[in-house]
Order: C-alpha cells, then structure tokens, then sequence
C-alpha cells in the first residue's frame, strides 16, 4: 500500500511540474483580433476537418490529473461511502471489509439485508405484470413504452424467482457491495480516460476541458456515493426482491447518460464559440 | 449438465463483450478519420461536355402527397434534356399518384410514367421493369419524398466517368427536423451515418454503401448481375456486395446532398427500421460466404465488409446478451464481473466505451455539420437505443425466418406527412 501511494504522488509531482514549466517557459498562446473573420466563406460542411489542437503534450497531462487524484483518493472514498451507508441505515450490524483491487484497497460493507416475504413477492409480480401489459397497450411514445417494459420485465423475473425460489437467492449484502465498488471504482477509473479521448480533439483550452472533466468526475463521484447509499438502504430495509432492478436499471447505463450529457453539453457551447471561426477549420486536409 | 449451460452463458458475455470492443474500435477509427484524416471528394472539379445518358426512377406507391414535389424539382436540373429520360413508377398506387404523372407527362416529355397495376409489387421488380423500358448508361434513383437540386444529376453522373465506378450514393439530409422530437433525433442519426461513417469508409477504401436513392449505377452492369432481386427488401444493400463482388467499386459524394422527409411518428420509424434490418440481414444470410471468399476483395475491404454485413445483427446479439446477464445474475454467476479486478474493469470499459462510441461520432458528426444546440439531445438516443434494439432484433429474426423457409416478402411503403410543398 505504501509504494501504491508513492507511486501516485510522485505521477502527480511529475505531471504538476512538466505543466508548470509548459505554462512558464512554453509558446504562449497568442490572441488574435481577428479570430472571428467574417468575411471570409467557411469551408463547406462536406470535406472539413477539425484543426489538430495545439498543446496536445499539455493537454493531455492536464486531462490526466484526475486519473491519479481518482486513484489517490479511491481506498478512502470507497471507505467514506460504506461509512455513509451505515450511518444512513443504522444497522443491528455491520462490518466494513477491504478487498484487493489490482495493487490498490478498496472497502465494501457486509449488513444484514432483507428476504421478501411470499406476500410481498407476490405484490410485486402482480404489479410488474400490471406494468408490463400498461406499457404494452398504452399509447405513449415506443421508446418510452418498450423501456418502462424492459424495467417491469426485470422486477418482473425478480418476483418470479422470489416466489419459487426464495432461498436460493445467491447473493448478499456484501456481494452486492463488492460488485457495487468494484463496477463504480472501474467507472472512475475509466472516466477520465474516456473524457481525454472525447475532448482532446476539440479546439479549446486545456483549462476548458479540464473543467468539463472535473464536472463529470465530481457529478460521477456525488451519484455514485448516493446511488450506493440509496440502494444498501433498499436491500437492507426493503428486501432483495429489488437488487435486479437496482443493478440492471439503475446500473452502469445511468452513468453513461450524463457521460453524454456534459460531453454534448460542452461540444455545444464550443459549436456556439467558435461558430464562423475559419480558423477551427482546416479544408480536405 | 448445469455446468455447460454456466460454461455457454459466460462464453456468450465474452463474446458479448469482444464483438462490441470490435465495434467500439471500428466507430473511434471512423471518427477519427473522418475529423482529422485526408478527406476523399468525389469527382466535383471535373467539368464534363459530354454527359451520360441517364435515366431517373422514382418509385412511387400511393405518393400523391410528394409526387409533385420530386417531379417538379427534377424537371428543373440542369441536366442536358436530350440526354435525360425521368420515369416515375406508379407501383399499385390507389390514391390520385396517376393522375399526377400523367399530368406531368403531358407537360414534360422527357416525363415517361410506367403503371404497374398488375404483378408483384415493391421497389426491386419496380425498378426492374422500369429498366425494361430505356436503354440509357447511368440509371439514378430517388424516393418520391426527396427534393433534389439543380445540379445533383450532374454531379452523380460524373463519377461514372470512372470505368471502375459501378455506383455512385450522396448525402440525405432530413427536410422536417425541426417537426418534433423524432425528427431531430433521426436527424442527428442521419449525420453520423453519412458524415462521419459513409465518408470515413470511402476515405479509408472500404466499403461505401450505395443507399438506393440520391444515388445511381450502371444499367447494362446491373442488368448483367442479375438486376434486383425481387424477394430483397434491401435492393440498394444487395447492389452494394453484388458490386463489390464483381470488382466494382461505389463512390460516396459528401457534397451531394439531397432533402428527404424524416418519419414523424415513432410507429412509422419502427416499421422503417424493422424493414431495413430485414433487408439487410436478409442480404448478410446471403452475401457473407460468398464475400469472404471473394478474390476481388482487398482483406481490408473484407473486414469492413463482414461488420457492415453484421451491422443489423449486432442489437440482436445485444439483446441476447441483455437476457444471458440475467440469466447469468439469477445464477448468482454476477461474480464473473467483480470476482477478479481486471473482469469488472473491463466490463465497466465495454460498457461505457461501446455505448458510448456510437454517440461519440455521432457527437462529432454534427459539430462537423456545424450545429449547437442540437448538440444537447445526444443523452436522449438512450431511448432510441432501446427502440432500435427491439425493432432491428424483430427485423433480424424475420430475415432468418425468410431466409430459412424461402417465404414471400411484402414491400412496405413509409408513410409520408407533407402536408404543403416546401
């Protein structure tokens, strides 16, 4: 654990101090008064191409940063949230566990969770039935109508197999932990490489993108911390009859909207800056 | 016995997994070319005195909202007259489509409409037939709901010029985005399938795909292929890999563009889609051997090739994978994502990587186009993932049953909503 540190602290010394010198002694960026020429015909549409993005060194190293502060702060995060969860759920009991993850720690927490009862298993089918055939036969938008079927087929599988089987569920709380910390620690891991692949093409600032960066990564971490929280207070007071649906609904896709959503947000405010900047464009090649 | 379901159901996440890594490789390469790479044009700066014959179909079925709208504009190409034969195909029409081409032909004779009353009905024989009738070079198509430009004639058949272009496809731009929801997510869509995908593959010479309308091709060529296939509800798809096959290659032209009417309500589209996923796995049950084995085919055109043949079975195989994760979780087999550290990452990178790939172009697409706000409504094609996934499944397996038991297609016509000329 203690080189797992070093390791992080001396990739962030070094990655500070190459940006540092950059900003210090690098070309400095010129502002040019006639950014925005007019007058002049933009490239058409069909054959432009997007100017490469100077500083991509610099860029890049900027872009990052929050890869090692996700890995320098992943062991405590991961504790921090199971240490929320208990404090939110008020367990009889509880225990929190570190597992192995590549050279790191990470922490889950093993609580008490809930069985359904054959009555509430049977509530719940009928009503995942219910959903099924209202989404099918309603007339609202198909997109909508075959996702909220997708939800109650879900639940719907769930409930079945809470009735047949109620005692070969195959997972606890714990489980359910450890797969939690183990997918979100991945997804933290990945979003910064994934935010670097998506915005190291664009032309603007580091600083811009660092910011669109940190935006995801700050909103990822926020959910994902309530996300676990809400969904360990579900299995532990309302049974495990939820888990399917809180781990297939409420699971990785979710993350992948908002993703989306500041990525696309972004690229639009720079569409919106940049619109009729022939400099942003390069024509055939 | 439990143990080889266990050992298929992990084996199928695996290859889950790896297929959709392929695909995400695939849409980042495109992506790339097309926003940074050396961009291929067509055959614009050539100045030609001396144009094909051309021949111009459009199919038509109960069209009386638009008929007069495509017909007009093409009247008005600038197209040399003497060369220019414009044939309309009233396939079975019941509304009043005859009486428009009929009024047409009387004020324009290079206006020739063919009445198909009898006999088989869809685009394929329709195009067939109208074959039959002209001995022109360059067939071109469009649908009946397109608004060609003056020039565009001119600038399809100028590729031909080309001995080895066997067919030429152009942009199609959606007319009626700002209609409703739909309509602006079709249109985005639209963007990154010609923007980026259609031109990264003819930059990189791979398989461009000729579309089947704003687009045209080689009357005696296609005719000595066989001409359409009349059971293929993808008659453009087919074209494309019969091309290719023989050693033809397809131009796409970016510049191109044409307007068409986007569906406007989502029953339509999911009959659009179910339709274009039938075709064109109809068209991969049939091509993919025979492609792989073809010795005209360079190994890079076969690649891309082989996963454009697999384009439309890929939802499927999602789908699938969708029900074997829960199979696999009821089994409290969901260990295989989080037993070991590397696993969960990598499921966690497909899963974001893979969906997000798609989008990405997509993304990339429109600020090529040079839209904003539009932009904002990538998230929403979630929904739409959804959506597509079902209906291309649908279509998927309704290929398998056609091609399995040899059964009958029926073409269906989009519904169109014009409801003035534009």
């Amino acid at each position: 654990m203690d080189n797992y540190y070093l390791v992080i602290h001396a990739s962030i010394a070094i990655k500070l101090i190459i940006i540092l010198f950059i900003i210090l002694f690098g070309p400095k960026r010129k502002i040019e008064s006639d950014l925005r020429a007019r007058n002049v015909t933009s490239p058409h549409r069909s054959y432009r191409v997007v100017n490469i993005t100077k500083g991509v060194f610099f860029q890049v190293l900027l872009l990052l940063l929050p890869l090692d502060l996700i890995l320098l702060m992943l062991p405590a995060l991961t504790h921090l949230m199971n240490v929320a969860a208990i404090s939110a759920i008020q367990p009889h009991f509880s225990a929190i566990v570190p597992v192995n993850f590549f050279w790191g720690r990470l922490y889950t927490v093993d609580l008490i969770g809930k069985y359904p009862d054959a009555l509430t298993s049977f509530i719940v089918l009928a009503v995942s039935a219910a959903g099924i055939a209202f989404f099918m036969l309603s007339k609202i938008a198909l997109p909508v109508a075959l996702y909220g079927q997708y939800v109650f087929i879900v639940n719907c599988i769930s409930a079945i197999y809470f009735v047949f089987f109620p005692s070969n569920f195959p997972y606890s709380v714990r489980d359910y932990s450890e797969l939690y910390i183990k997918l979100q620690s991945g997804l933290w891991m990945f979003l910064p490489i994934i935010m670097l692949m998506s915005l190291l093409p664009l032309p603007a600032t580091g600083y811009s993108k660092l910011g669109a960066s940190m935006v995801t990564f700050v909103y990822s971490i926020v959910f994902g911390f309530a996300r676990y929280v809400i969904s360990l207070y579900v299995l532990v007071n309302y049974s495990y009859i939820w888990m399917a649906i809180i781990f297939f609904i409420f699971g990785p896709l979710l993350d992948f909207v908002y993703i989306v959503g500041v990525y696309s947000f972004y690229l639009s405010v720079i569409a919106e800056r940049y619109k009729g900047n022939i400099k942003m464009w390069r024509w055939i090649y | 016995m439990e143990v080889d379901i266990l050992v298929i159901l992990k084996g199928y996440a695996v290859f889950v997994i790896v297929v959709s890594v392929i695909y995400l490789i695939r849409h980042f390469i495109f992506t790339m070319d097309r926003v940074f790479g050396e961009q291929k044009m067509y055959y614009q700066d050539i100045i030609e005195s001396d144009y094909p014959s051309v021949t111009v179909f459009v199919s038509m079925h109960n069209e009386e909202k638009v008929a007069m709208n495509v017909l007009e504009l093409l009247v008005k190409c600038d197209y040399p007259q003497d060369k220019l034969s414009i044939i309309p195909i009233n396939d079975h029409s019941t509304d009043k489509t005859r009486e428009i081409l009929d009024s047409f032909a009387a004020k324009y004779p290079i206006i020739r409409p063919l009445h198909r009353d009898s006999g088989e009905r869809g685009k394929a024989v329709a195009l067939n037939d109208g074959m039959a009738l002209t001995d022109h070079e360059i067939m071109m198509v469009f649908d009946a709901d397109y608004l060609p430009p003056k020039g565009i004639l001119k600038d399809i058949a100028v590729c031909f010029i080309n001995p080895e272009v066997g067919a030429v496809m152009g942009r199609v731009v959606p007319i009626n985005v700002s209609t409703n929801l739909l309509t602006r997510i079709l249109d985005i869509e639209r963007s990154g399938g010609y923007q980026v995908d259609q031109q990264a593959r003819y930059n990189m010479r791979l398989i461009a795909q000729y579309g089947g309308t704003v687009g045209g091709f080689r009357r005696k060529e296609v005719l000595a292929l066989g001409g359409f296939n009349h059971k293929s509800l993808t008659e453009d798809t087919e074209l494309t890999f019969k091309l290719y096959l023989e050693g033809w290659k397809v131009v796409y032209a970016n510049r191109v563009e044409c307007y068409e009417e986007a569906p406007e309500t989502w029953a339509v589209r999911a009959r659009q889609i179910t339709r274009w996923s039938r075709g064109h796995n109809q068209v991969m049950f049939t091509y993919f051997t025979r492609f792989i084995f073809c010795e005209n085919i360079s190994f890079r055109e076969k690649v891309d090739g082989v996963l454009l043949l697999f384009v439309y079975a890929m939802p499927f195989v999602l789908l699938v994978g969708m029900a074997n994760s829960l199979a696999l979780f009821f089994l409290g087999e969901s260990g295989i994502f989080a037993s070991t550290s590397m696993i969960s990452l990598f499921l966690v990178g497909c899963s974001t990587f893979g969906n997000y790939a798609p989008f990405y172009e997509i993304g990339l697409a429109v600020f090529l186009d040079g839209a904003t706000r539009r932009l904002r409504l990538l998230p929403l094609l979630i929904f739409n993932f959804f959506f597509n996934m079902f209906y291309t499944s649908k279509g998927f397996l309704e290929a398998f049953v056609d091609v399995t038991t040899g059964r009958a297609t029926i073409w269906q016509k989009t519904e169109r909503f014009r409801k003035a000329a534009p």
